[in-house]
Parts: C-alpha cells; structure tokens; sequence
C-alpha cells in the first residue's frame, strides 16, 4: 500500500513509519476501539481483521462504518395500541369486569383503569397477555436497546406471598421472556416497574434492526410485547388479585450512523485473519471521514480478544478531510452504552484520548483491510500486524533490504528509514550503509548511497531521514535498497520490518493472500527480501524522499569596478549570479549560493549565500523575487594561471525544499574570473554598506608565537611544536586623497570598523584576506583631501555567509502599482523652484508612462514630473503650470538598460525658469531648458510608477529604491552626492533640506515586507503619507543605514 | 591511557610522533548536540547557519583537565571569541575537543573529553567580547539531578554495575560501555533519594542517619535517610553512583576523553605494570624538574568494612597493609602504628565486594605517601593510569618508580601537559619500561 498519500509525489514509499505498537483489549461489550477512515467514494463490501489472540469462548464482533462516531442518544415509548384477541382478553378482565382492552394499560401512571386477571392463576400456571402499538414506524434510526415496562399490584386476602412477572417480547412466533421479578402481596402498585432488557434480539442474537422494532410498534406489525404471570406462591392467585395499570416499551436510539455498513456476530472472532462482510453498506463520499468501530459484542474478562495498534509519531492527523497530505487515521478508545458510542475513553493513555484532533501522534489499528467492490483491497488499510527488529552487523544474511518501484522519473535526494542500535546503550563499531540498487543479488548498479554514522541517532528507534551522497533520478523502474554494515556482532544496528502475518490465513475465513500481501507496499512486486531472495510477507517501513529540481537558467557575469565621476569609485570587482526562480511556492525553504577556486585540483565548495525566508516574508515572495545575488567576496585573478585566484571561480545555486531536501547544482558557470582594480577594496556581502575602497600603503606580518621550543630532560637538543593554526596576517591599509565630499569622508571605514564585521580585502596584486578592521585614524590636508589608515587583521579563511544582499525596493508591475505621497503643502512648489529624485530600474516602454509624477500629466491641470513618451527609450521632463508648459524631451537609452539609475529633474520656477534634467551621477544635464509655467500648484498625490497619483499610465520598475523631493534646485555638485549615495558610492551623502525622502533601501523606512508602514525620512517627525497602489510585491531586505549615519 | 594507535598508524608509530624532536601542535573542537551529535565545529562557521555569525567563534585558548580528588573529575577551560551558536544555550550542547600532532607528514589526534557547553565568563567592551569558561563533562549530567520523588530503588539480585547503568540512562547519557561488570548483586533492596512522603506511607524517619542513604526490606521500611523532611535532596546520581562504585571496589565515576562514563575497577598496582615511563631518556618527553611532594591528608594503612542492616548477610572484611603490601614505608610493620579507616553502611553487598572495597582503601592510602608533580610534551593519560618516573643519579628514583595518575592538565595549544601523580611501591620491580 506503500503511498498512502499518491497526491504528494514527493515521497515514494509508506508514510505510515511505526515505530511501536500496542495491544488493543477487545473484552467489553462497553468498551472498543475506533479509528477514522477517509476511504473515499467507495462501498465497503468487507472488512478483513487481524486478531493475535483469542482467548476462551468467542467474544463476538462488532464492526460498524460511522459518519458520526457519537449520535445522540434518546429513549422514545410506545404504548399499547392495538387488541390482539385471545392473545389480549383470554383470562384477563378490566377494572370493571368487562374484556381487557389496551386502553386500560396504555400509559404509566393512571391507575383508575387497568386489567386484571379474571380467573385464578395455579401455582404452576402462567398467563400471558399480549399487545402491539399504533404508533407511527421509526425512520433514520438505529436501535440500541428495547426496555419493556409495566406498572403491576397484587393483592388478596389469603397467604399468597408474591407472584412472578416477566415480561415478554413475541417475535416471528417466538416467545422471548425477560428474567422473572417477584411482586409482593402487599397491595401497593410498583410503578414504574422495569421489567426486561434486551441490548440484542433474542431471536438473532444481533442488535434490533428499526424494522424489527416496527413490528411490534406499530398497528400493522406482526409482533407483539407483554406480560407473563408466572409461579403465585406458596398459594394460588385468587382472582382479580393481580393487577396491571401499565404497560409500555422504551426504545433506546440514535439517528443512523452506519453508512459504511455493519458487521454483528456473537459467535465469530477467529484468531488471525478473517473477513467479514458489511451489511446495509452505502456508498460513501470522497474527502469524507469516517469511523471504524470494533467491540466485542459479548466479550468479557474470560472471554476476549486481542489486536494490534501502531504508533507512529510522526504521522501528522489534518483535522481537514479534505486534506490530501497527512495520514487519515487517528486511533480512539471509545466506551460504548448499548452499541453506541457515547464517550472516547480518556483513561486509555495508549492512544489519543480525544476524537479528531490535527497534529497529534498517529496511531493506527494494525491488520485492517477495507474491501470495496470487486475485492479491491482499498488504500486505506494497514495490512501489518507485527513490528521485528532486523539486526544489521557483519554477520547479517547478506544482501538485505526492500525492493521498491519508482512509478516515474524522480530525483531523490534521501531515504527515511527506522533504525536503532542493535544493544542499548552500545554504539554500533561501524556505520550503517544504505544502497540503492538495480539488482536484489547484491549486483546491478548502485545509483545511490546514504550512510547513518553511529552518533547521527541517540541509539533508540527512531525514523531518520539520510540524504545520499548525491542525488540519484530513479526512472519508472523497481530499484532494491540493500542495507548493510560491518559492525561487529555485539555493536550492531537494528532495523525495522513490518509483518502481514500473511502465513495465518485460516481456510476458510474468507481473507486471501492476495487480499494481504496486495495490500502490501508494491503489492507483492516490492518486498522485503533477504539472501537476496523477496519474502512478500514483509516490508520495511521506508521512503525515498525526493529533492527538488535545481534552479534553471544560472548565470554568472563579472563585473569589474565602477569608477564614477572624480575618481570616486562606486563599486567594486563582483560577480553578479542570477537565475529563474524555482516554484516550490509555499514548500521553498531557501537559495543555496555556492562557489569555489576554479582551480586542479578541485576544492570543497564553499557556501556564498543562503537566502532564506525571514520574518515577516512569505517563500513564494523570497522564492519569486531573490534570485540575484552580487558575489564581492572572490579574489580576483591578478594574471591568467598565477595566483590563487589566476582561474577565477565557480558559482552555481541550489534551492532547498520544506522535506529539508537540496536540489543538485544548478547550471556550473565556470572560470568566472574577476578583472583587478587598481585600488584594494574592503567588501562584505553581508553588509554592503559597508563596502570601502582602500589603497593598501604597506603590509606588515608578525610573529605571533606559534614556535614553541622545550628542553626535555635528559636529551641532547631542544624539541620544538609549532601551532598547526596559521597565524592570522596583519595589513595596514591606508584611504589615500579622498575627495572631501562630505563631513567626514572615512564614515564607510568608520561604520565597518564599529560594526565588527567580517571584511574581505582584495588587493591588486591578487590578495584576499579575510579579517576586520581598527577604527581608521584620519588625517585632513590642507587641501581638504581626508588621508586615513587603519588595522587589518586577517581572521578567518572564508569569508561569511550572505543573504540577499541587493538594495531593497518594491516592484512596480507596470499595470496597476505604485508608490504615493499624499498632497501636502511640503510638495507643492507653486510657481516656486523645486527638484524631483527617483531611483529605481526604469523601462523605456515607447509608450507614455510615469516614473514620477505629481498631477496628471496626460490630462487637465497643472502637474510637473518625468515620464516615458511614445518615442522608445525617451525621457520627458515636464512642468505644465497655469502659465504654460515647460518641458524638455531627450532619448536616453543608457537609462533603460536594466540596471538601476538615478533620474532628476530641477525647475526652478518663476519667469523664464530654467529646467535640468540629470541621469545618474554625472553631473552634466542630460536636458536643458526654459521657460515659464506658472504655478504648478495641484491636489494630486506625488507618484512613483505612474501618472495622475498612480491611477493611470503605470511604469514598471523592478524594482524602485526610493525618490526625493526638494523645495529648491538641487547644483549639479548636489545632484552628483545624490547620485551617488543613492547608486552606493562610498562617502556619499544626500544634500539636505528635502522635503520628502522614501529610501526603501533604509531600515529606517521600511521592514521590507510590510507595504502598509512606509515612512517618510525627511523629517522627524515624518510628516507625509505614504502609501501603496495595489501591493506592489517587496523585494530584497532593507539594510541598516543608521550605521553609517553615525559617522 | 588512550591506546595509541590510530589514524591508520601503530602504537609504535604514534609513539614516534608524540617524541619526535620536530612537530606540530593542533587542536579543533567539535560542536555536539545533547545527544552526542556532530553539529559544527567551533572554529568554522557553521555551514547551515543564514545569515552567519559575522565572527565565528574561535578559541584562542584551551585545557583540559582531570582530577579523580574532586567531584567532578574532567573540566575544559576555554577562551573564546563569542559564537552566535552558543549565546544563551548553556547545557543544549556539548563540545569535544581534539588535540592534533603531526610530524614527518603523519597526523594524529586524541579526543580530549566532551563537556557541557555553559554560561561563560564576558569580557565585554564596545566591539570586543571575550568568552571564559569552563566546563564539566558528563558527569554533571550525573551531579546537576538526582532521582525524583520515589527515590532510585535497586532490587534484591540485581548487579551492581546494572543500577549503574540505570543511573547513566536516567541521568541522560546513553551510551553505558564504559562500565565493566562486575558480578556482584545487591544483597537487599535498596532505596536513595527521597522515597514518600512518610504521612501516607508510614515510613519511620530515624533521625541523625543522614547520610542520604538507607534501605529498607521487602517493603518493612526500616530507615531513609532521604525521608528527612528538613532534607531538600541529599543525593544526585553522582553521588549514589559513587556510593556503588565504593561499595564494589571501583575507582571513582569519570569519563573517558570519548565522553563515555566509566565504572572500572581499581586498578591494584600491586600487580600492574606501567604505560609509559617519564623522565630522563634519550628520547624522553618529561620538560620540567620533577617536584616530590606528599598527599598527607590521604594516607591509611588498615580498613575494614561491615554489613550493618536490614538482611543483608553479617560480614566484616578487613585490609592490612601488612598483608597486601607488605615492607610498604606506611605499612604498620614499618611506622608501628595503624592509621584505620571504616566504612560501616557500605554498598558491599557481599564479602568479596567488601574485601575489594578495603582492599582499595588501603591502596589508596598507601599510595598518598608520595605525590609527583611534573610537566611533559603530550601523552594521552588517563584517570588511575600507572606510570614511571626515572631519573637518572636520583638516588630516589634512579630506578624506575610506580606512581598512580591523580591528575593531569593538557594544554591544547602547546601541549604541554602537567601531571600529579601518587607514588605508589608495587610489590615487585616494574616492567615495560621506555
């Protein structure tokens, strides 16, 4: 039965793993067992069980399918009806002499009319009377119990003692009596007076069927229920001595439940394997659950049966029928009154002791078949009865293990498996190795191979999951998993094998083998097998978990360092990787970024990035959207096959599922080789804000100590040990006549140095230390250049792992989103100057589109921003004020290339205003002119991503950094430190005095999942709004700047 | 000692290294979970770990120790950089440290115990952080519990070395092959710790037998001294543990350097023959003069031992250094006085256990006549380990003498090692010298 989930192709094999079991006691007619089936739109034609043990006479069985494990329990009572002649009248009179009728008895209480017995009764005699209901039949019910009643006095004058009562149930012919109650001779009316009590009919031994019942309630049946006045004593009873004022049957029941159908018999309960057909079964639904009750239905502490249960703790129970994932089968205790269940038995610790619960530890009733039509053996059975434990040492019988069928191609990257020490508390002397073979003799291919060392477990059973050396595409074929070891005999290792006990088929019972074992997982083509030969009694309770696919379309690209304007540099030699996102969805776990030294001979590959799913974010989101990661950490290769460095690098990502399964390596980009700069830089992947240029001035090393020398006593010359660590090499590196752009032009030094942080330092002569820095000591120059130097310490091989590490932002679809600030007096230039900044990866659509926007630039009103125009790859910087409009228009391709850029935009109002547009850092206008507008005064939300307050005329960007409004025309020197702190160039600052500021790079405006708490910067406090249009998706994780701010 | 071969290299092979003239001094420190599990390693950063530890611990300085004279025998002293992985997880994970030596191209290492990761000592400074620590190893699984309410029963029968056993389990250590068996059962049954509360059991509390210990027979309670209800807990599994071991002749509850708990018998030097001989040779190891001294508190040259309740068959073993080690300089022969001691409420179930316990009592004493301390280039010595000393011209140990290991302090980063040792007077002229 192997996949008890086929739904969730991930893993091949049982999911149902037990690791214990536990016997079921079936002693009690009160008390039994249920579990919850979900066998789907089938109707169970019979059900086979498995009991171990039977012991003294049969205790019977009791099978039922429910839909509710717990109806409701009433009592309904019915009256006499209907006269039956003779049956009623013979030797019987009412109250005043007349024929006995029902009317004299048909209720519980009234005594002024009742009926006697009007001749009378011998010591040895016995007087029946007899009557049926006329109440309407019962419908929808199952009857767990008919109680008869009767209200009786007796009384006369003589030395008559008491009379025996019984009460009577005739049914198809038969008289059924209930034990016999004495009434005294005291004249006093016994009221209400419970006769007899039948849980079973007597005349099937079966629980009453509601037709049975019927018959004797209802005017038209065939049966009737009474009295029988029995064995006066010691003395006759005289006439008239023995009344009766009432006469009644309570019928306990509940609605119907059994529509999966039933199986009753007081006789059977073989041992080992029996079928038993269902009576009454229905069809039932799909993605419904159900229960399968089992009690004795006469059992009691002589007289018993036992099965079994298995525990598997790590089934998971979905509360949801619906649920295709996760077992369907939660094992209860239940307590039965009269056939229905009316509690699950909490004091019964050994299993769950509530119904229906998610998430709970699994247990299952071992030796269950659900047979549907034609002899299907459904998937929700269990044919196992017996958990063994194989040992696995060198002495084992060689080539043993579970062949298995893979039913498609499928890349697996692990097995679970139950394993245990062999001995407590002895740890095995050799590991335990699981082979995936092609061949059940031992031969064949091994296309596969995990191996479980001693101390991966704690030495109890437990199921452990152990990925394969690498992993392994089964195609649709029957692979063998041999599991061997050469510990030694006493330090060995344990498996677990489970048993269908399929060799204790009693002739007869009605179960086949092939109802057993093709239950099995595979059926019988899968088996356990040993000395390689398959016994298809057993299996092993094992899985092939699969590993996902590796991402496609990896690249690798080499970057080399930026220099920007005046000589400042803005980023340094790095390798850009990007790939098409996987689609796990909500199983994606992370990105695994792997690289090494190209390099003969290989090295161990080294671990660049995981980019995981933080707090807040969502997997598909992080799968989706971080897919590029910028590698600054590689060495760079100083001169083709020279150096460390001299072949470049390898890079290739993996991706890792929810099933903590990895996926082989991408695409291998190879020899990716990093052209030098001619400046050292200091980077981190981690902390890229951090990033530094640097010019290394000298390179120091000191001894550390690491020779020691000794004079042992009585030898001639000293021994010395020199410490295996390597000691770490210090570096002084100094900042050369950095342009004074700032402040404080060493705050990026500063900052790393304070964060503590893991540098890598690459040199241009090939260098790569990994370490960290003192805090830089600065020198000014007369001609406000800043010099700086400062410790390196190298204190690591490998540098450490990075998560997404690409300024943050928000992807803008081009349709429908966009980035607002709400209408405040603080953007509203008037007629007045002003200057607009967006960072972002802009699309030149040849289509009219805003970037950024405030007004509607395509309709009426004033309005003033930059947008796209039908022309392809063209940027209008527009202002269309009460005056006129002004406006320039240039073809810019550079802007459109995919990279992110910086777009400004400066007017400075009034007449005959001059307007500049700027791209990137330059500092040079990419557009010039003049003119006058006017006031450009209006209500609209100032837009990033589109026109008329982000309504209309969506630009995608994927994705936009951030923008910024200033009340004033930014210098061109002012327009470049923009630039260049929004592009990251070191020692870059944003100019003061806007009046609105959204860095979605910054902590400080967002969390980067959140798009409802964007807050604006420029201020304290924030006095904007700003909003989103139709959650635009978040991407990448926003960095600490406050660091740097601090310097 | 720790055998010697490995790595794919003899005994004889290992030895060269360990004494060559020329070599390297490594160590690395694995990072284990509480199950004994590999998990990372303390001077790498962890392979899993996202974003990682922006510095990955690392150990600038490292020691272990043992000291079969106190409680808790085995200790490892670290310094370290901070690791993210062990901020606020004190006893969730467990370090095992490895010594490395190579020479001539051959690598090998000793594992040096395994400890209980706890919370360490922090220098801190804006920027700079320190980590001391030191830490216990298994054994504190053992000494930080003891058993719950109900106490820890042994049966009539039961091996002594298998309460052991239950002892290791309950306290949490799985693996159980460090203890040899001995053979001998528990005469009676047997209750530590607190049993029940005496009001709803009727126990009797006797007072002023408080040792923590007690027992009872076949439910006739006759005496805990756990019931004390002024007594908080008077028993860990250490101590019960210990009380065992004492009571069956063992040495004392330590842990090997794979962390794996030991119960062995003592060793009776009247028989052994050393591991290895320190001081003066041509090849030696042995750095520092070596300074005698003596381990007064210690000494004893009689004991005796007695069954004293409950049904636990009448017995009364003695030990006379007289008889087991005789012409020894604390023999009463030679300084014409006993220096006794008793052991009355022993765990000797048995005569044959309590002359095993004298017997070791004695031995013991014996052998704090004369301590050795000295220092060595790395050997991989273990608790009770019998070793030599020679010097050549001593006029005391001009002739290779025995003396019993008490302690001894590795240095993982030098590898040095100082060792405290007993002298002890074996009856006959050692052997296996080197």
């Amino acid at each position: 039965m192997g996949d008890f989930n086929p739904s969730s192709p991930t893993l091949l094999g049982q999911e149902w793993q037990p690791l214990s079991e536990l016997a079921l006691q079936f002693s009690s007619p009160a008390s039994g067992w249920a579990q919850r089936i979900r066998p789907g739109a089938n109707t169970l034609a019979a059900i086979h069980r498995y009991h171990q043990e039977v012991v003294g006479s049969a205790p019977g069985i009791a099978l039922e399918v429910v839909d509710t494990l717990m109806p409701a329990l009433s009592t309904s009572t019915f009256f006499p009806g209907t006269d039956l002649g003779s049956l009623t009248t013979t030797g019987w009179q009412d109250q005043a002499a007349a024929a006995a009728t029902f009317a004299r008895v048909d209720d519980k209480t009234d005594t002024s009319d009742y009926v006697r017995n009007s001749t009378a009764i011998g010591i040895t005699e016995q007087r029946n009377i007899r009557f049926r209901g006329a109440a309407a039949a019962l419908a929808g019910k199952r009857i767990a119990a008919v109680f008869v009643g009767a209200m009786v006095r007796v009384f006369q004058f003589s030395d008559l003692v008491d009379v025996g009562v019984e009460s009577a149930l005739t049914l198809g012919g038969g008289n059924y009596y209930s034990p016999l109650r004495r009434i005294p001779n005291d004249g006093r009316w016994y009221t209400p007076f419970l006769l007899g009590a039948w849980r079973l009919n007597p005349a099937t031994d079966k629980p009453f069927t509601q037709a049975e019942v019927n018959n004797f309630i209802t005017a038209a049946g065939t049966d009737s229920f009474g009295l029988r006045i029995s064995y006066p004593r010691p003395t006759p009873a005289a006439a008239t001595a023995v009344s009766v004022a009432g006469l009644w049957v309570d019928v306990l029941l509940a609605a119907e439940n059994r529509i999966g159908g039933f199986y009753y018999d007081t006789k059977k309960m073989l041992r080992y394997w029996q079928r038993f057909p269902m009576s009454s079964a229905g069809l039932l639904a799909a993605n419904t659950h159900y229960w399968l009750v089992e009690y004795p239905l006469v059992g009691g502490t002589a007289n018993y049966a036992r099965g079994v249960a298995h525990t598997d703790p790590s089934a998971v129970e979905p509360a949801s029928a619906a649920a295709t994932t996760g077992e369907h089968r939660e094992l209860v205790a239940v307590t039965l009154n009269n056939g229905v269940v009316t509690a699950v038995a909490p004091d019964r610790r050994t299993v769950q002791d509530s119904a229906v619960t998610s998430g709970t530890i699994g247990q299952l009733m071992g030796g269950v078949l659900l047979e549907g039509g034609a002899g299907a053996i459904l998937s929700q059975s269990d044919p196992y009865v017996q958990l063994d434990r194989r040992k696995i040492a060198s002495d084992s019988i060689a080539n043993l293990g579970q062949s298995i069928t893979s039913p498609g191609a499928n890349n697996y990257g692990a097995i679970v498996i139950p394993v245990a020490w062999n001995r407590a508390g002895v740890r095995p002397d050799r590991e335990l190795v699981i082979e995936i073979r092609t061949a059940i003799n031992g031969g064949g291919a091994v296309v596969a191979t995990a191996t479980i060392q001693p101390d991966d477990i704690d030495g109890t059973l437990q199921r452990k999951q152990v990925p394969f050396a690498a992993n392994f595409a089964a195609a649709a074929a029957q692979y063998f998993v041999h599991i061997r070891s050469s510990a030694s005999t006493l330090r060995g290792w344990d498996i677990l094998r489970q048993d269908t006990h399929s060799e204790l088929i009693d002739s007869g019972a009605g179960t086949t083998l092939a109802n057993i074992e093709g239950a099995t997982q595979g059926g019988t083509t899968d088996a356990y097998f040993e000395g390689a030969t398959a016994l298809t009694r057993y299996d092993i309770p094992l899985e092939l978990v699969a590993a996902p696919a590796a991402p496609a379309g990896f690249t690798a690209v080499a970057l080399p360092a930026v220099v920007g304007a005046g000589s400042v540099n803005n980023a340094p030699p790095r390798v850009l990787c990007s790939w098409t996102a996987t689609a796990l969805g909500a199983s994606f776990v992370k990105y695994r970024l792997w690289s090494r030294p190209s390099r003969t001979p290989a090295v161990q590959p080294q671990l660049r990035a995981e980019i995981v799913v933080n707090a807040g974010q969502t997997p598909a989101t992080v799968e989706a959207q971080h897919t590029r990661f910028l590698d600054k950490s590689p060495g760079w290769t100083r001169q083709q096959g020279v150096g460390q460095w001299g072949d470049g690098w390898d890079f290739w990502v993996t991706v890792v599922n929810a099933n903590g399964m990895e996926s082989g390596p991408s695409t291998i980009a190879t020899r990716v080789q990093l052209t030098p700069d001619l400046d050292s830089w200091l980077t981190n992947n981690a902390a890229p804000w951090l990033d530094a240029p640097v010019w290394a001035q000298e390179l120091q090393g000191e001894d550390q100590g690491t020779l020691n020398t000794y004079t042992p006593l009585g030898r001639d010359f000293l021994v010395t040990r020199t410490r295996s660590e390597l000691p770490g090499r210090l570096y002084k590196v100094g900042w050369d006549s950095m342009q004074a752009v700032a402040e404080d032009g060493i705050r990026h030094q500063r900052a790393a140095a304070a964060s503590g942080r893991q540098l890598v330092l690459n040199t241009p002569a090939g260098d790569r230390v990994i370490g960290s820095i003192s805090a830089p000591r600065a020198q000014q120059t007369p001609a406000d250049f800043v010099d700086s130097e400062a410790t390196f310490a190298e204190t690591a091989r490998q540098p450490e792992v990075a998560d997404y590490n690409l300024p943050a932002g928000l992807v803008l679809n081009g349709t429908s989103q966009a980035l607002t600030i709400a209408h405040n007096a603080l953007i509203d230039p008037l007629a007045g100057p002003f200057t607009l900044i967006i960072v972002a990866t802009f699309a030149g659509a040849g289509s009219t589109k805003g970037i950024i926007t405030k007004g509607n630039l395509a309709g009426a009103g004033n309005g003033f921003g930059i947008r796209t125009n039908a022309v392809a790859n063209q940027l209008d910087f527009y202002t269309k004020g009460a005056t006129g409009t002004v406006r320039q228009a240039v073809t810019a391709a550079a802007a459109f290339d995919g990279n992110v850029h910086v777009l400004a935009m400066s007017y400075a109002g009034g007449a005959g205003g001059e307007l500049l547009g700027y791209l990137d850092a330059s500092g040079t206008p990419i557009a010039s002119t003049t003119g006058t507008a006017g006031s450009l005064t209006n209500t609209v939300a100032l837009a990033a991503g589109g026109d008329n307050g982000g309504t209309a005329a969506w630009s995608a960007m994927a994705p936009l950094h951030g923008l910024a409004y200033y009340p004033r025309v930014l210098t061109p020197a002012e327009i470049v430190a923009a630039a260049r702190d929004l592009l990251f160039y070191p020692n870059a600052r944003m100019p003061g005095g806007s009046t609105a500021f959204v860095d979605l790079r910054d902590q400080r405006t967002w969390n980067g999942v959140s798009t409802l708490n964007i807050v604006d910067t420029s201020s304290v406090p924030p006095a904007l709004t700003v909003a989103t249009v139709a959650n635009p998706t978040p991407r990448g994780l926003p960095w600490p700047l406050q660091d740097l701010d601090k310097f | 000692m720790q055998a010697l071969q490995r790595q794919g290299y003899t005994a004889d092979e290992v030895t060269a290294i360990l004494k060559a003239g020329t070599g390297t001094i490594g160590n690395r420190f694995e990072l284990l979970d509480q199950a004994f599990r590999v998990v990372g390693d303390l001077n790498a950063a962890p392979p899993g770990a996202s974003p990682a530890a922006s510095s990955p611990g690392t150990v600038t300085a490292a020691s272990v120790d043992y000291d079969v004279d106190r409680p808790l025998v085995g200790a490892l002293e670290l310094r370290m950089l901070p690791d993210p992985r062990l901020r606020d997880a004190a006893m969730q994970y467990r370090i095992k440290p490895y010594i490395q030596l190579t020479n001539a191209g051959r690598t090998v290492e000793f594992p040096m115990g395994v400890y209980l990761w706890d919370v360490p000592e922090r220098d801190i400074a804006p920027g700079i952080e320190e980590w001391t620590v030191t830490l216990a190893d298994g054994l504190f699984d053992l000494e930080s519990d003891g058993p719950p309410v109900g106490g820890f029963n042994v049966w009539k029968g039961e091996l002594q070395t298998d309460a052991i056993a239950r002892i290791v389990q309950a306290a949490g250590l799985v693996d159980t092959s460090g203890i040899r068996a001995s053979g001998a059962a528990f005469a009676g049954p047997r209750v530590w710790g607190l049993t029940r509360p005496r009001q709803v059991f009727g126990i009797t509390y006797i007072p002023g037998f408080e040792e923590g210990w007690g027992f009872y027979s076949d439910g006739a309670t006759i005496s805990v001294g756990g019931d004390n209800p002024n007594q908080t807990r008077t028993n860990t599994w250490r101590d019960i543990a210990a009380s065992i071991h004492n009571g069956i002749g063992y040495q004392v509850p330590w842990c090997d350097f794979d962390g794996i708990y030991q119960a062995r018998p003592y060793v009776d030097w009247t028989k052994a023959t050393p591991a290895v001989q320190f001081g003066t040779a041509s090849d030696g190891i042995t750095v520092s003069p070596i300074r005698s001294s003596n381990d007064v508190a210690r000494r004893c040259n009689y004991a005796a031992a007695w069954s004293e309740a409950g049904d636990v068959a009448i017995f009364f073993a003695e030990a006379d250094a007289n008889v087991i080690a005789p012409g020894h300089p604390l023999s009463q022969a030679k300084i014409r006085h006993y220096m006794r001691r008793f052991e009355p409420r022993s765990t000797a179930d048995s005569m044959t256990t309590a002359e095993l316990l004298v017997r070791k009592m004695v031995l013991e004493g014996l052998a704090a006549y004369r301590r050795v301390s000295f220092t060595t280039l790395f050997w991989p010595v273990e608790p009770y380990d019998v070793v030599s000393v020679m010097v050549a011209g001593d006029t005391e140990y001009a002739t290779p003498q025995l003396f019993q290991s008490r302690g001894a302090r590795f240095d993982l980063f030098t590898g040095l090692v100082q060792h405290d040792a007993n002298q002890v007077f074996a009856s006959s002229t050692p052997a296996g010298t080197t």
